[in-house]
């Protein structure tokens, strides 16, 4: 992994800047179009996923970046969604410029920290990446609430207006609570998985796209998404249906049944807990077990003890991802080095066993049959006598030097 | 009583000197009284015994000729119970009463008054390469032999001649070393070699590039006890062990020659 270096501007932020703010405008459209966003309950917990987009623009390609998606992604944002209630075009996309203002500096800080620590691998990394970019998301919604503030005071208020004067706590808990607690939830919530994946992507060699275990996870995951879907969209399905009954036959509507609901979401969540737990095994036993196979393999191979036929077996293993033909190499190449070794194995036991016997003799018998063999072995007795009663004798006293 | 071991090849360069001088300090570490002696040089100390000063046994051995130094103090002791004897000890031991050596005898005893004034109890004698005359008389002398081989088809023949004359010689005990086998191969060289040469290999120790450039401390099988050379050596240090004690039990008995 080389070391990314952040740069204030250059052609790869140009670009990233125009990705960045199309990106954030659709995605912050789409939700407010798909009335995700339940903000008139005023519930804290929303869904705006956007909201990582100039965080993450900012972490991945400087200060200037970041600003600049959050301001001008959340411009066309609005510009996106009041497009139909107001005929005002492009003037009524900067209408609410402080809290394009307060985006960009969303994106701004996170882009700040990047220039001197552009890197979210390990754990804490991570957390420090999450702690600045919560930073930001508070500076960035202070910055538009106060601003907000100013705007509408009571001696020249904007025209957009609906309340003059308010007072400053009422900005804070109307506006700036609401919207820092959404934006940071989300955060918490969605920047630990893009940017842990962000980190470790590489689109840039195509062989991802063949992958067979991608298709498998995919696969998975997507089985294990579906389920909850399902239900959920059953259920929701079923009530709908119910209240059209009940509307034809004249009815008043009876209360929301509050108990089969909550009855339905619990059993919604505990079928796909359960489920998602089933597959997940099921995946990672299809992708342990041949990997602790061959890793047994290779320890057998250390050894020198993995049966030929062992190897053969991994070198036809089935399955088209990458551990499969992990397999297949590894049983080709063990097979290739078992063959080799018995080869030389048997050409070293073959070395050996060639004593010419008779040769030998023939060879013992030249050397025995001279008188100076006679007399060495003569002289062996000698030697062999002399030593014994040399040292068998107690140790004569050592001769006095001096 | 000591008993003389000759470690013997039938060419150079087959790990005779590791052996003869390990074995020699293993025997020691044991509590044996080991004397060894390089028949093959006075130069040069051999593996393990880098503190040996070729240039002071020299000046030693002039000494003890002017009469200057006791006998015992020729023996170098670079060990406990371990000592390094002068070689020219043991040629003149060996040479025939009448050979060109000197005056018959004049240095003919020197040797066993050596051996007994330091009670040894084995004579470690790393001979010469080869079927010449004083490879010959030092398996003459010889009660055990070890002979040393490498995994390889040269010399095949000429161990196999060797291993005749020392039988014919009265060698009592005769070993097969099986040094510097590959990696793997051992249990198949033991088979191969104990059926052409139709006696047991006392011991296979395995190919240790590190063991030919061992400057370490002191000697390897003491040094690291557990590597995989040091274990093999081992393996012959009992086979030598037990035939010592055969040979106690002998000479107890009865006292007839092996």
């Amino acid at each position: 992994m080389e070391q990314r270096t952040i740069r204030w501007f250059g052609r790869r932020a140009m670009v990233a800047l125009v990705v960045g703010t199309l990106l954030y405008g659709v995605t912050s459209w789409l939700t407010s179009f798909l009335n995700l966003s339940v903000s008139a309950v005023n519930l804290s917990l929303v869904l705006r996923p956007a909201v990582v987009v100039p965080i993450l623009m900012g972490f991945f390609y400087g200060p200037l970046v970041g600003l600049g998606v959050g301001f001008f992604g959340n411009a066309l944002g609005d510009w996106l969604v009041f497009n139909g209630a107001a005929p005002a075009r492009l003037p009524a996309a900067f209408t609410f410029w402080h809290f394009h203002l307060g985006n960009g500096l969303m994106g701004a800080l996170p882009g700040l920290y990047a220039r001197y620590h552009p890197r979210y691998r390990s754990l804490g990394e991570v957390g420090a990446a999450l702690v600045v970019a919560a930073a930001g998301v508070g500076v960035g919604m202070f910055t538009a609430s106060a601003l907000d503030f100013w705007l509408c005071r009571a001696d020249a208020p904007a025209p957009w207006c609906r309340l003059v004067g308010p007072s400053f706590e009422f900005v804070m808990s109307a506006r700036f609570l609401p919207l820092a607690t959404t934006n940071v939830i989300n955060t918490l919530i969605l920047l630990p998985i893009v940017l842990y994946n962000a980190e470790r992507l590489d689109l840039r060699q195509a062989s991802w796209v063949r992958s067979g275990l991608l298709r498998r996870l995919l696969l998975a995951i997507l089985v294990s998404a579906a389920l909850p879907t399902l239900l959920l969209g059953y259920f929701l399905t079923q009530q709908f249906s119910l209240n059209q009954q009940l509307a034809a036959t004249g009815a008043s509507a009876p209360p929301l049944p509050t108990a089969t609901l909550t009855v339905q979401i619990l059993f919604t969540i505990l079928v796909s807990l359960g489920f998602t737990v089933a597959n997940a095994t099921l995946v990672a036993q299809s992708f342990s077990r041949p990997l602790l196979r061959l890793s047994a393999a290779a320890e057998q191979m250390e050894r020198g003890e993995l049966p030929e036929g062992e190897a053969q077996q991994l070198a036809q293993s089935e399955g088209g991802d990458e551990i499969g033909q992990l397999a297949r190499v590894f049983g080709r190449m063990a097979a290739e080095v078992i063959q080799r070794e018995a080869r030389l194995k048997q050409q070293i036991v073959a070395l050996r066993i060639e004593i010419d016997e008779a040769k030998k003799a023939r060879e013992v018998a030249e050397i025995t049959g001279t008188d100076y063999f006679q007399s060495l072995q003569a002289r062996a007795r000698e030697l062999r006598q002399g030593m014994k009663r040399a040292t068998s004798t107690p140790p004569t006293p050592e001769p006095v030097g001096e | 009583m000591t008993t003389i071991l000759v470690v013997h090849s039938a060419r150079r360069g087959v790990g005779r000197s590791q052996i003869a001088a390990n074995l020699a300090a293993l025997l020691a570490a044991m509590g044996s009284r080991v004397g060894l002696v390089d028949g093959q040089s006075e130069q040069s100390g051999g593996p393990g015994l880098e503190d040996f000063n070729p240039a002071e046994v020299r000046q030693r051995w002039w000494r003890y000729l002017g009469g200057g130094l006791a006998l015992p103090d020729l023996a170098w002791e670079v060990r406990p119970r371990l000592w390094l004897l002068p070689a020219v000890l043991w040629h003149a031991w060996l040479a025939p009463p009448r050979s060109p050596m000197g005056e018959p005898g004049a240095f003919q005893q020197c040797l066993g008054e050596l051996v007994a004034a330091l009670a040894l109890d084995w004579l470690i004698v790393e001979s010469g390469s080869g079927l010449g005359e004083e490879a010959l008389l030092a398996l003459a002398a010889a009660e055990a032999l070890v002979v040393v081989v490498r995994p390889d088809a040269q010399e095949v023949q000429a161990t196999a001649v060797l291993l005749a004359l020392a039988e014919q010689l009265g060698v009592g005990w005769r070993w097969l070393v099986v040094n510097q086998a590959p990696a793997g191969r051992s249990r198949a060289l033991r088979q191969a070699f104990a059926r052409a040469y139709r006696m047991p290999v006392a011991t296979v120790l395995p190919l240790v590039p590190e063991l030919a450039a061992w400057h370490g401390d002191g000697f390897f099988a003491l040094a690291q006890p557990t590597h995989p050379w040091s274990m093999g050596l081992r393996e012959l240090l009992a086979t030598v062990q037990r035939a010592g004690g055969w040979r106690g039990l002998a000479e107890r008995g009865g006292g007839h020659d092996p």
